[in-house]
């Protein structure tokens, strides 16, 4: 089938076309690839330079000993942020992928089959949307104990229905648009019509949503580790911010640099969100 | 002997809630024929093509038919969707709103080979294709909105050629066009027609556009054929009064000589 590549492919090299020349996609792939890279080798390199992870001093401000200062139990600011990395990425794109990925299926089908089904998954949707964040963490915590996974799960579990919204309101608009009509006409079936026609026109909104449940998602877990609903041996931004809040006005360093960094992250990815939202629609080549 | 034509409905009704949009409507189709089905806005006559494609929404529309026959085979209704693409394919009035917006239509031409056509290579079909309309092949990379409304036309009928059917049915598909576009899609439904030996369901509201592509028309009004027959005897001695309203309306706009009446200058 390379003949059939060959006609899949223009389209797209089209789209990365598009993507490569919007400048602020290279700003968010830098930071994205500085994120990784960090979670990925930090820890080893942090072990010449900032080497003492418990210097000798508390609340010590930024200096050449502690770059980002130190917290109230003497422990290096940086460090704690070195390992966070890894936390934060991991449960924010984990739980923005399996969020997008169940809500994205939901919203999909329930705005293409609509009638009972439509009814019925959105009052499901609905349910979860006003499920109270603690009480749903509370009783996971409870029976399954605490647990990145299981952050994630509660993550993706509140986050999935503003997706499914969105992508429901999309595929209603899309599925009363006349191509639709014109693909039935060529005998298709309407599980591929939903799959191959309406669900590409209807994602691009849905991807925005998708990347700021990235940031969401970074942010509840530090709620919930400020409940003590996370396990406490495991460093992430989210538990620096909120701990770092007590000391706010002695030690602002404590919060305002996980702050900057959670901040960047999630602007990262929302304008990676942006940028290829754009290239994904042809339109945009015009402009 | 006589072959069994492509397509034999009798007396059909479509009725959406208390209004009947279709009447009772009966239309036969030999092979490789050309017909046009003539009428004005809310005649009915969308709702015979969407009605033999199954695509009226069943929630909405009561369909209803006497008997159907599709090369001489009795078909139920629920048998009609298998129909679409490899026996009756369709082309539209809009051809931008008919187009997937964010696939180059070479994608949306080869969808359609894959599905009716397994065993042509797609890439080599689509360019066969493209050639067949007249677009060149290295537009298989466009997207619809890059594209002329003629262009558009045409890609559309790609598609429908594509899944190799045995009779194109043509919803008003010139109506948005100019009129050089339109006559220009017209000699090529009229040519691919007579090359392809594929029938032909043109449906217009305009008589100039019947008269310059089909052997055979239907002149239907609130909902009822109330005229038949070859072209030259509807056009010669109409029967109904209403097709001699048709008629008469559509030669005030033409000189003694049967031309359009045209201001002059370029356009």
């Amino acid at each position: 089938m390379a003949a059939e590549a060959l006609v899949r492919a223009s389209s797209q090299t089209r789209t990365l076309a598009r993507l490569k020349r919007n400048r602020i996609t290279w700003f968010a792939l830098g930071v994205i690839a500085v994120l990784l890279f960090t979670g990925l080798f930090g820890p080893a390199l942090l072990v010449d330079s900032q080497a003492n992870a418990i210097s000798r001093q508390i609340l010590e401000p930024p200096s050449a000993t502690a770059w980002l200062g130190t917290d109230e139990l003497g422990r290096s600011v940086l460090t704690q942020m070195v390992y966070g990395v890894r936390t934060s990425l991991v449960v924010g794109l984990l739980a923005a992928v399996s969020a997008s990925l169940l809500g994205i299926t939901i919203g999909a089908v329930s705005g293409f089959v609509g009638g009972r089904v439509d009814a019925l998954l959105m009052r499901v949707t609905e349910m979860f949307q006003v499920m109270p964040t603690f009480i749903l963490a509370s009783i996971v915590v409870a029976f399954a104990g605490t647990g990145l996974l299981k952050i994630i799960f509660i993550i993706a579990a509140l986050a999935w229905p503003q997706v499914a919204r969105v992508m429901r309101g999309e595929v209603l608009k899309t599925k009363q648009m006349e191509f639709a009509d014109a693909v039935r006409c060529l005998g298709h079936s309407e599980f591929r019509i939903l799959c191959t026609e309406i669900v590409p026109n209807a994602i691009a909104p849905v991807i925005t949503v998708g990347t700021l449940v990235i940031g969401q998602a970074i942010l509840l877990e530090s709620s919930l580790a400020f409940f003590g609903l996370t396990s406490p041996d495991v460093a992430s931004w989210g538990r620096l911010l909120t701990s770092g809040q007590r000391y706010f006005y002695h030690a602002w360093w404590l919060s305002v640099f996980p702050g900057i960094a959670i901040l960047m992250t999630v602007l990262a990815f929302n304008l990676f969100g942006d940028a290829l939202n754009a290239a994904l629609n042809p339109r945009s080549e015009d402009k | 002997m006589v072959a069994a034509p492509i397509l034999r409905l009798d007396d059909l009704h479509v009725a959406f809630g208390a209004v009947k949009a279709v009447d009772g409507v009966s239309i036969s189709v030999a092979r490789g024929e050309r017909v046009g089905i003539v009428g004005e806005s809310g005649s009915g006559k969308s709702t015979v093509a969407r009605a033999l494609l199954n695509l009226l929404p069943g929630a909405l529309a009561t369909v209803r038919f006497g008997q159907m026959a599709v090369e001489g085979r009795a078909l139920r209704r629920d048998e009609l969707s298998a129909l679409r693409g490899g026996t009756f394919a369709m082309i539209f009035q809009d051809p931008l709103s008919y187009l997937n917006p964010i696939m180059t239509i070479g994608r949306q031409i080869a969808e359609s080979v894959r599905r009716h056509d397994p065993g042509a290579d797609p890439d080599v079909r689509v360019r066969e294709l493209l050639e067949l309309v007249r677009l060149p092949a290295a537009r298989h990379s466009s997207y619809p909105h890059e594209l002329s409304g003629g262009m558009r036309q045409r890609v559309l009928i790609a598609i429908a050629l594509g899944c190799r059917p045995k009779m194109l049915i043509a919803d008003e598909p010139t109506t948005a066009l100019d009129v050089t576009t339109q006559s220009e899609i017209l000699d090529l439904l009229n040519e691919l027609c007579r090359d392809l030996g594929m029938a032909l369901v043109l449906i217009s509201h305009d008589l100039g556009v019947i008269a310059s592509v089909c052997q055979r028309l239907y002149i239907m009004r609130h909902g009822k054929v109330v005229e038949e027959g070859s072209l030259n005897d509807v056009f010669a001695r109409p029967k109904h009064l209403y097709t001699r309203v048709l008629l008469n309306a559509d030669r005030a706009t033409k000189d003694e000589r049967g031309r359009f009446i045209s201001l002059g200058g370029d356009v």
